[in-house]
C-alpha cells in the first residue's frame, strides 16, 4: 500500500484542483472527499495537504479566503483560479498520457498473474 | 460533555502541540485551519456514531507532527522545543537512566561514608575530627556526577520506562534485600552485642538497593 501512497502523493496538486473544479472548499472536505472516492484506501496526511495548498496557492492556481463562521471558529476556504484551471487540464492530459505509456511498458494489460 | 466544552478541549489540545512556537500571523492561520479540520473530523466521528471520548482521540490522533505542518507552511522551528514537549508527554515524572544513576550513586556513596563515620568514630573516638567526613560528602557527589556526566556524554539521555516485568524484579530483590539485612542484624547483634554499631547495617541495606536498582537500569537497556 505504501509503494501506491507513494506514487498517489506525487499528484497531490492535480486532485485537489480537481477537487476545486466544481465549488470551493476548505481542507477537511477534500481530505473527506478523497477518503470516500477511494473507499479509505488513501488519506492524505495533514502536512501533504498544507504543503500542497501553499504550493498551489504560491503558483498562483488557487485562492483562498476565510469563510464568514464566527471568529473563533473559522474555515480556510479555496478557489480555483483561471490559471489554475488551466493547470488542471494540462495535468490531467499529462497524467493520461503517462498512464497510457506505462501501461504499455509495464505490460498492464497483458500480464495476468 | 456539551458541543462548546468538547471544541475547547479541542482547542486547549491543539494549543498545546504548538506550546513553544513563537506566533505569527501564518502559524495562527495553520492553528485555525488545524483546529477547524479536527472539530470538523470530530463532529464526523460523532455522526459515525462514536462516543465523544473516541470522537475527541480519533480526531486528534490523526493530527500527525506539528513540526512537519509548520515546516510544510515554511515555518522554521527550533527542533530544540518539540523534543523537550514530547519528553514531558511520554515520561512525566521526568526520570531518565541518568538522573536514576546520578541519584542513586549518590545516595550509595552517603551511606557509604555514614557507615565509614560511625565506624571510625567507634574505632578512635575521634568525633570531634570524624564529623569532617561530612564536609567532604557533597564533594565526593559532585565528583561522582561529573564522571557519570562524563563517561555517559555521548549517550542520549533515554527516559526510563519500567515495564512490568522489571518491576516485579526490582520489587522482588528490595525485599529478599531487605530480609537479608534483617536476618544478618539479628545474628551478628546478639553474637557480637556491638548493637551500637550493628545497626549500620541497615545503611549498608540501602546502599545495596541502590545498587541493584543502577544495576537493573543499566541491564534493561542492553537488552534493549
Amino acid at each position: 500500500m505504501s509503494i501506491t501512497a507513494d506514487l498517489i502523493r506525487g499528484h497531490t496538486d492535480a486532485i485537489i484542483l480537481a477537487h476545486l473544479l466544481e465549488r470551493d472548499s476548505y481542507g477537511y472536505e477534500i481530505n473527506k472527499a478523497i477518503l470516500e472516492q477511494t473507499e479509505h484506501r488513501y488519506e492524505l496526511k495533514e502536512a501533504t495537504l498544507y504543503t500542497a495548498f501553499r504550493r498551489l496557492e504560491d503558483a498562483g492556481y488557487i485562492a483562498s479566503y476565510w469563510g464568514n463562521e464566527t471568529v473563533g471558529a473559522r474555515r480556510k476556504y479555496y478557489t480555483l483560479t483561471q490559471a489554475g484551471r488551466s493547470a488542471f487540464e494540462e495535468q490531467q492530459t499529462a497524467w493520461k498520457n503517462a498512464r497510457d505509456m506505462i501501461n504499455k511498458l509495464m505490460k498492464t494489460e497483458e500480464h495476468l498473474i | 460533555m456539551s458541543e462548546v466544552s468538547m471544541e475547547s478541549r479541542i482547542h486547549a489540545h491543539i494549543d498545546s502541540l504548538f506550546s513553544g512556537i513563537a506566533p505569527d500571523a501564518r502559524v495562527s492561520e495553520v492553528k485555525m485551519e488545524l483546529y477547524m479540520n479536527t472539530v470538523d473530523r470530530y463532529h464526523d466521528l460523532l455522526t459515525e456514531g462514536k462516543t465523544p471520548e473516541d470522537a475527541f482521540r480519533g480526531a486528534t490522533e490523526r493530527i500527525g507532527d506539528v513540526q512537519e505542518i509548520l515546516a510544510s507552511v515554511g515555518v522554521p522551528v527550533a527542533p530544540q522545543k518539540q523534543v523537550n514537549s514530547d519528553k514531558k508527554k511520554n515520561n512525566p515524572k521526568g526520570k531518565t537512566r541518568k538522573k536514576i544513576l546520578r541519584n542513586q550513586g549518590c545516595h550509595i556513596i552517603t551511606m557509604l561514608m555514614l557507615c565509614l563515620y560511625f565506624i571510625l568514630s567507634f574505632a578512635t573516638s575521634a568525633w570531634h575530627i570524624t564529623w569532617l567526613i561530612f564536609l567532604i560528602l557533597p564533594a565526593m557527589e559532585n565528583v561522582y556526577c561529573a564522571i557519570i556526566d562524563i563517561v555517559y556524554a555521548k549517550a542520549p539521555d533515554t527516559p526510563y520506562v519500567a515495564d512490568p516485568e522489571t518491576k516485579k524484579l526490582h520489587n522482588n530483590l528490595s525485599g529478599a534485600i531487605w530480609l537479608i539485612v534483617l536476618i544478618v542484624y539479628f545474628i551478628v547483634s546478639f553474637t557480637f552485642s556491638h548493637w551500637h554499631l550493628t545497626w549500620l547495617i541497615f545503611l549498608l541495606g540501602s546502599a545495596a538497593q541502590s545498587l541493584m536498582f543502577i544495576l537493573l537500569t543499566l541491564l534493561t537497556r542492553k537488552e534493549k
